[in-house]
């Protein structure tokens, strides 16, 4: 028989464990709680009908007058926030939906294009508990405007330095054209040496300028129907000399004329920084072939050659920024380490892809697409 | 007499090359360091053509070239703008105010006396 003295004993034991528990709880809600308020972040919580239900004190700092029932959604778009990455205003709209965690970037002012926060939300799912998100904001503001400067004092720097050399290549001109009197071949060695390096330094700024327009999304690109046949011939045409100086075969293998949808500078900049590489890693006697097909909606355009190729650990960095080849290939063959870096930006830029093929001490093969032109309807 | 060419850049280096330049070529050459004296001088002198350079403080290519298009005494002067880093949408804004040519900095000396010669023809 169970006596009362006992379920009394039990019960108490009961209420004090009950009152540990909550207790314990309290602790861990008001340690967590501050945790929260100390945190250089934003943080937010919304419910599964998006309305918010706890921002920590900096969310409030960056969002003022968000409150809490506010749908989320409808205040982002009430502010006019500006969005990229993987968050835009449908996913603010639909945060209780959201399946995975997405990142991305939220302007919150509007008039100022650097007031950017790294934003992260992602599902809440308790069990027992209903659906929400929790979103977190980080300041890049400061980043933003750092990296603006960096591409404004690029841009700036480029620009000066085009003025001196413009004026040194003219003025080099001048002297090698005889304009200003007659040359004995020493003296126009002297120049062709001067002129070789001034065609290099106007290609490293050159280069740098294009860098700071993409990292800055200033590249322009302006499509147009365009025969790809003829664009290869033009180019090959272009570089056969140079290469026939070099005694490197070029070889140019075409199957029927494809129309593609290509800027045709930007396509002329891709096609020569590969055939210049091409020429840069191949030795005397070797061979680069052009190919062009079609493959589904892109047409296909490989330059290869029988040049010294590539590690596997360098082909995984290639299209990296300032990446060059080897350290003691780049003492043999100079360069900035931008150009396959701009070159598949470029390609992208245009909807189209590059990969790259390599065996060491055979040769290389890299190839890229183009969108394919198909007529309305 | 030959033509007269009026060269507009705020950079006296970039000017004085290609003032040695066009007279190489056998052209009359002149000069200005600014939108202001351009404009000037075009008025003034007639030139038969008008290399402009686009970013000078002050007034800018594209604002001499308007003025320039504007004016019934200069308006048939053409004009040929020679900048750097030639963005596609300046290169259209050229045109559309009515450049002749634009041609980019570095400029290829080939390419501008092929221009000049389209426009002007051979020296006389």
């Amino acid at each position: 028989m169970i006596k009362l003295e006992d379920t009394q004993k039990a019960l108490v034991h009961l209420l004090q464990d009950i009152e540990k528990g909550r207790k314990e709880t309290e602790e861990e809600r008001q340690k967590l709680d501050q945790v929260l308020k100390a945190l250089a972040d934003g943080v937010v919580l919304v419910n599964s009908n998006n309305q918010l239900v706890y921002l920590n004190p900096k969310a409030q700092e960056i969002l003022p007058d968000l409150k809490i029932g506010d749908d989320i959604g409808v205040y982002c778009e009430k502010r006019g926030f500006g969005f990229s990455g993987k968050i835009n205003l449908w996913t603010m709209k639909n945060l209780a939906q959201i399946e995975e965690v997405l990142e991305g970037r939220i302007n919150v002012n509007p008039g100022d294009e650097e007031t950017n926060y790294h934003t992260i939300f992602a599902p809440l799912k308790v069990k027992g508990a209903e659906r929400g998100a929790v979103g977190s904001l980080h300041d890049i503001t400061e980043l933003c405007r750092m990296d603006k400067l960096k591409s404004d004092f690029v841009a700036t720097v480029s620009h000066e330095l085009r003025t001196p050399l413009t004026v040194i290549s003219e003025a080099m001109n001048l002297l090698r054209g005889e304009v200003v009197g007659a040359l004995n071949p020493e003296q126009q060695e002297c120049l062709m040496m001067a002129k070789r390096n001034i065609e290099r330094l106007a290609k490293l700024v050159d280069d740098v300028l294009d860098l700071s327009k993409l990292e800055a999304g200033r590249l322009e690109i302006d499509p147009e129907k365009a025969s790809l046949n003829q664009l290869l011939k033009n180019m090959v045409e272009f570089f056969r000399p140079v290469c026939a100086k070099k005694n490197l075969s070029l070889e140019l293998k075409l199957e029927q004329d494809v129309r593609v949808i290509a800027d045709l500078d930007k396509t002329e900049q891709i096609l020569t920084n590969l055939l210049n590489n091409s020429y840069k890693f191949t030795e005397a006697g070797g061979q680069i072939t052009v190919t062009a097909g079609l493959n589904g909606g892109f047409a296909e355009i490989s330059v290869e050659d029988t040049g010294m190729g590539i590690s596997q650990p360098d082909l995984a960095r290639l299209f990296k920024k300032f990446t060059q080849v080897g350290d003691r290939y780049t003492r043999q063959s100079g360069g900035t380490g931008l150009g396959l870096y701009i070159t598949k930006k470029l390609v992208e830029a245009q909807g189209g892809d590059i990969t790259v093929e390599s065996d060491p001490g055979k040769g290389t093969k890299i190839t890229f697409t183009l969108p394919v032109y198909k007529e309305a309807g | 007499m030959a033509q007269t060419i009026l060269v507009v850049d705020d950079e006296p280096e970039i000017v004085g090359i290609l003032k040695f330049r066009i007279k190489s070529w056998g052209y009359e050459a002149l000069s200005a360091a600014s939108g202001r004296e351009a404009l000037k001088l075009a008025d003034e002198e007639k030139p038969n053509l008008i290399l402009l350079d686009v970013m000078m403080p002050g007034m800018s290519g594209f604002d001499v070239l308007k003025e320039l298009k504007n004016k019934e005494s200069t308006k048939s002067i053409p004009v040929i703008m020679i900048t750097v880093a030639a963005a596609k949408h300046e290169i259209d804004e050229g045109i559309k105010l009515g450049a002749a040519y634009y041609l980019s900095k570095p400029y290829d000396a080939q390419e501008l006396i092929t221009r000049i010669k389209e426009v002007i023809g051979t020296p006389a």
